[in-house]
């Protein structure tokens, strides 16, 4: 009895007629969000859609809408002494070299290895508003990008066509609401993704070879009496089976490891997802103190800040491990920062005026983007030189632009091209001194 | 009869564009089938084979009911086709098809996908409990559901109704969010605060529960004075009184108060509304609030758990008005509505906004006079700018009631596919919808996305017919639903245009259908809300819609993501489906009973009646894959009997539609 199908194509066919398809177009765009033409000639199509295959990154997105403390230590906060930091040893103020100039930061920040460092630029914005509820807004450069999509959707619809993926929207492994072409996506756990690709030890999956092979005469069974739509879908079905278990040794290691779906969790989720991929950008939440209007000691803030850092160091390496150190671009940018002036550590407060992205990646230049200057009772990002990256007398970009400039910036450094980025997002400039010449 | 006229793809996109923020934006690739090149023809089917009258039976009675086909029935429509509207009229009865409406009316009406943010705009202060922000997203496809199915009233209705399915919980929270107007420059007012600038609250633990009564009348000694049934925390004086603080009595209302500078832990209280009150549902009369009229205050819950009517400020008129619609479709000062006013269009009609429209406005109210000078943009902007203009006119920018002059005084004009009408309110604005000819097509066609996952051919006289039927018998949405289910359009049980130009789809059973249908068959309810299944369930794809697009999303491919995750979800169904117990009931299928228990899989599970050729072998192939797996060293017959079951669950007939 016949167990498989015959003639089955190839991965990279079936990646590419299977996701989408031989036939049925109009269906399929409309299910996959695809351009139609994409879907006729998926070769053609790619070249023709990618806006920028040599350029074009992965992106992990770190977000999060507590508003943490990540402002308050890093690069361009030790300037001035009135500025409140933890006074734990572990967050000591530190020299770092960034882009051939000395500056200070929070230890764990300076002691970042040397080469993540010289791909790390720390860019201070406002994010105007100091709202948790608007962390939505943020993430739509507060009304700077047509659409009202999200830089993050933005950047992976554009992305997607350059990298193959099998789906264009963003996958949040974090439960941050992430919305895509004005639609909530699911929130994935990686829990739920373990479970969905690892199965549990036990009698099943002992079985679970005999199911396959039982599978595959249930597939031939039902071909014998199927039309040519039925057979087709049926060949499909049989293929996914295929292309399931052929997933890599280290990709399902690595999602076995998950435990929880907290940071180490999402860190290993987020990064699977890419090494199979699936989407151009994860979204994840790394935590820098949470909302820590009560932090005595900032004891929660220096907490986190090492094991934020921590993480963030790891994504590195695995990537790294994986090849993927080149291919994928860090950014972590929260809803807003945290008041600055608290010479009692005794925790800090929504802060809209001030704000400090971390933008790390191969395109990306070493670098201290604007500052922070005394407004009012507390502290706000200045306007920045887009070309020196420094504040000051020459900034063409004044601060009410920061964010949406901090959103070119970034959409610039994963490789979308000038023209998408100056059409899509309507706030502020690029930042040059902040991208590898 | 009215005809479909043709569309300019360019101008289509165009103002897809135009809708989102401005002229000039790059249009974004157009998922209609509108989009297709012309080389599309190419890859056309070269003959139609028809489907067996047991896979069509199959289909329908799934999409309906979530249960399997008899072999009676088939028999019944094998010696007579005309018996199928018969059956689907019976199927039509039963409890299973209220939850597969709502689901499709949420999706239809775009009343869903909220997150706790998702009301910023509407209530700032609001922070949603899972339980209220699911019934702000069910109202509507509950009113639907209420308007078509219960008191069979013209589908068009959905527009025009002034009458909305609420529960307590829901008709105080759209009555506080009327108390708290927000203007077009985002300044807010408070009525209650307003009309009594010393209205103030108290808040206690103290001396026992107070009646309501005495709460919330005006003159009692107790009025505002409210009993909080846990104690305050240490660092809160007890009592609390709160000046001008309605957001405060709202959280009071419905369970703990945030923090305050008097408070700063916040008061930890339960809600006033019993879990059951979420399900308390009733139809309920918006109307507008009279000029000197004290609109029903929010913290009346008498009113709220008992009135059938409600007065409001902010205009509710059909599904565009709701809530749960306007935190999908959030606008700004750039927007100023017209993404409001096409997703209404996409909704009532199926139709986005293009600039080939045959129809010049009445007038150009609202035209934005930037883009009109602008020849690329005036096309678009000539007709939709005067027709969002209704909502500029009715509604500020966080869609509560408007109150500028300038707005307030400039009616708008619809005018779109050879209706010209002026419209000076959103009622206004539901009537020319609910009169527009692409109504019951755009409704049609709705339901053929829905059974299909894919569209219906809109010239295909067979769709024409079922336009035709469904406008005839007053737009009867159970007349259209069985006309279309029993249509060779949906059973693929003879030839079609829509089948000689597009092909036949076959699609993977997404989330709701799945865990619908196993649920059915199974007899376990909330099947996929059961052990590992709530996180596994969300890696199958479920219906969706998005911004601009006239097509929802409706992912058919059996992705290797699709077959992993209805595998495993498939092993989780095993535990409540052989040798257990669930709500005190011994599951369905026992490895002590095999005989019953295979042939049923294949009857039930995966939906093969015993007359269909392929049952024999498919039996066959469980039957083996049992005994060999009851031989294998360690496994246990439940084991294999397990096994087996998740063998024909996860199999193609059972997570297909259309096999």
């Amino acid at each position: 009895m016949t167990t498989e199908p015959r003639n089955l194509p190839s991965r990279r066919q079936a990646l590419l007629s299977g996701l989408f398809g031989t036939g049925y177009i109009g269906l399929r765009a409309l299910a996959t969000g695809l351009p139609a033409a994409f879907l006729l000639n998926p070769r053609q199509a790619l070249a023709e859609g990618c806006v920028s295959r040599e350029t074009a990154q992965y992106l992990i997105w770190a977000t999060s809408g507590s508003g943490d403390p990540a402002n308050a230590n890093v690069p361009g906060t030790y300037d001035d002494p009135g500025i409140a930091h933890s006074a734990d040893p572990q967050m000591a103020k530190t020299e770092v070299t960034l882009g051939g100039k000395k500056t200070f930061a929070a230890k764990p920040w300076a002691e970042l290895p040397v080469a993540t460092l010289a791909r790390t630029s720390f860019l201070h914005h406002t994010t105007l508003t100091n709202s948790h509820a608007n962390e939505g807004k943020v993430l739509k450069l507060m009304g700077g990008i047509k659409r009202q999509e999200m830089l993050v959707s933005l950047i992976a619809k554009h992305l997607a066509p350059c990298l193959g993926t099998a789906q264009r929207e963003p996958a949040s492994v974090s439960g941050e609401v992430i919305s895509f072409g004005g639609r909530v996506l699911p929130a994935l756990t990686p829990i739920g993704l373990r479970d969905v690709f690892i199965s549990p030890k036990g009698p099943l999956t002992t079985l679970q070879q005999q199911r396959d092979a039982d599978l595959d005469r249930i597939h031939a069974a039902l071909r014998e009496h199927g039309t040519t739509a039925q057979r087709a879908y049926l060949d499909r079905m049989a293929l996914s089976k295929r292309e399931l278990r052929n997933i890599s040794d280290s990709v399902l290691n690595s999602l076995a490891g998950v435990t929880a779906n907290n940071l180490d969790g999402q860190v290993t989720a987020a990064i699977a997802l890419i090494l199979m991929n699936v989407t151009p950008a994860t979204v994840l939440q790394i935590p820098f103190g949470g909302d820590n209007h009560s932090d005595p000691n900032l004891a929660r803030e220096t907490t986190q800040h090492l094991s934020g850092i921590a993480a963030i160091s790891s994504i590195q390496q695995k990537l790294a491990a994986a090849g993927m150190r080149d291919r994928v671009t860090f950014v972590m940018m929260n809803v807003f920062g945290r008041s600055l002036n608290r010479p009692a550590l005794m925790g800090r407060d929504h802060l809209g005026s001030h704000h400090c992205t971390v933008l790390m990646g191969k395109q990306v230049a070493s670098s201290v983007i604007g500052g922070v200057v005394r407004s009012g009772n507390d502290y706000a990002a200045t306007a920045i030189d887009s070309r020196t990256g420094q504040s000051g007398g020459s900034a063409d970009i004044p601060y009410a632009e920061t964010l949406g400039a901090v959103g070119k910036t970034i959409a610039s450094a994963v490789g979308l091209p000038s023209e998408i980025v100056h059409d899509q997002i309507t706030l502020g400039k690029v930042i040059s001194a902040a991208l590898v010449k | 009869m009215w005809k479909l006229r043709s569309s300019s793809h360019a101008g289509l996109a165009l103002c897809l564009a135009l809708v989102s923020k401005g002229c000039g934006e790059a249009p974004e690739a157009l998922p209609t089938e509108e989009a297709l090149p012309p080389t599309e023809s190419a890859s056309l089917p070269p003959s139609f084979e028809p489907a067996t009258v047991a896979s069509a039976l199959g289909k329908v009675k799934n999409l309906l009911t979530g249960l399997p086909v008899s072999d009676a029935e088939v028999l019944a429509v094998t010696q007579d086709p005309k018996a199928l509207p018969r059956l689907i009229d019976g199927w039509m009865a039963d409890p299973a098809l209220t939850l597969r409406m709502l689901r499709f009316f949420g999706n239809a009406f775009q009343q869903l996908n909220l997150s706790g943010q998702s009301l910023i705009d509407q209530a700032p202060d609001l922070q949603p409990n899972g339980r209220l922000l699911a019934n702000v997203q069910l109202s509507f496809p509950l009113t639907a559901w209420q308007l078509s199915f219960v008191e069979g009233r013209p589908f068009t209705e959905v527009l025009t109704t002034d009458r909305f399915m609420m529960t307590p919980p829901l008709a105080t929270l759209l009555s506080f969010m009327d108390n708290r107007h927000t203007n077009d420059a985002n300044r807010g007012t408070d009525y209650i605060n307003t009309a009594d600038p010393m209205f103030k609250i108290t808040l206690s633990n103290k001396n026992g529960p107070i009646a309501l009564e005495k709460s919330v009348t005006p003159g009692d000694p107790l009025f505002m004075n409210w009993y909080v049934s846990k104690p305050f925390p240490m660092n809160c004086a007890d009592p609390q009184i709160l000046s001008r603080d309605t957001v405060r009595l709202y959280q009071f209302l419905i369970g703990n108060v945030s923090p305050s500078g008097a408070c700063p832990t916040g008061i930890p209280n339960d809600s006033q509304f019993a879990d059951a009150e979420y399900d308390a549902w009733r139809m309920v009369r918006v109307r507008p609030t009279r000029p000197g009229e004290v609109s029903t205050p929010f913290y009346d819950l008498r009113a709220m758990r008992t009135g059938t009517e409600l007065s409001l400020r902010v205009p509710r008129t059909g599904f565009f008005t709701t809530p749960a619609f306007f935190a999908n479709w959030a606008t700004n000062t750039s927007n100023l509505a017209r993404v409001t006013m096409n997703q209404t269009l996409i909704v009532a009609l199926g139709r986005s906004f293009d600039d080939s429209s045959n129809t010049l406005p009445l007038t150009t109210p609202g035209l934005d006079s930037k883009h009109a000078s602008d020849a690329a943009c005036a096309g678009c902007h000539v007709t939709l700018d005067p027709m969002r203009q209704v909502f500029r006119q009715a509604f500020t920018l966080t869609y509560h009631e408007q109150k500028d002059p300038a707005q307030v005084t400039l009616p708008g004009v619809f005018s779109f596919d050879g209706i010209n009408k002026n419209i000076s309110s959103p009622k206004d604005l539901a009537l020319a919808m609910a009169q527009h000819p692409r109504f019951a097509v755009a409704w049609t066609q709705k339901l053929c996305y829905w059974a299909n996952s894919a569209p219906c051919n809109e010239d295909d006289p067979e769709f024409v017919r079922i336009v035709d039927l469904f406008a005839q018998s007053g737009h009867q949405f159970k007349v259209l639903l069985r006309e279309l289910l029993s249509s060779p359009l949906v059973t693929g049980l003879a030839q079609t245009r829509t089948f000689a130009e597009n092909g036949v789809t076959i699609s993977v059973a997404r989330r709701d259908q799945l865990c619908a249908s196993l649920s059915s068959r199974l007899g376990v309810p909330n099947l996929c809300a059961l052990g590992r299944a709530p996180g596994l369930a969300q890696l199958v794809p479920s219906d969706g819609y998005t911004r601009g697009a006239s097509a929802p999303i409706l992912a058919t491919d059996p992705s290797l993501f699709y077959r992993a995750a209805t595998e495993q979800l498939c092993r989780s169904f095993a535990d409540s489906a052989v040798d257990a117990t669930v709500a005190g009931k011994p599951s369905r299928y026992a490895s002590k009973q095999p005989e019953f228990a295979l042939a049923d899989m294949v009857q039930t599970v995966m939906g093969i009646v015993p007359s269909d050729p392929r049952s024999t072998v498919l039996r066959q192939i469980l039957a083996e894959h049992f005994d060999k797996a009851k031989k294998t060293m360690g496994i246990t017959a439940t084991d294999a009997m397990k096994s087996t079951f998740v063998l024909a669950c996860s199999a193609p007939p059972s997570v297909t539609i259309g096999l």
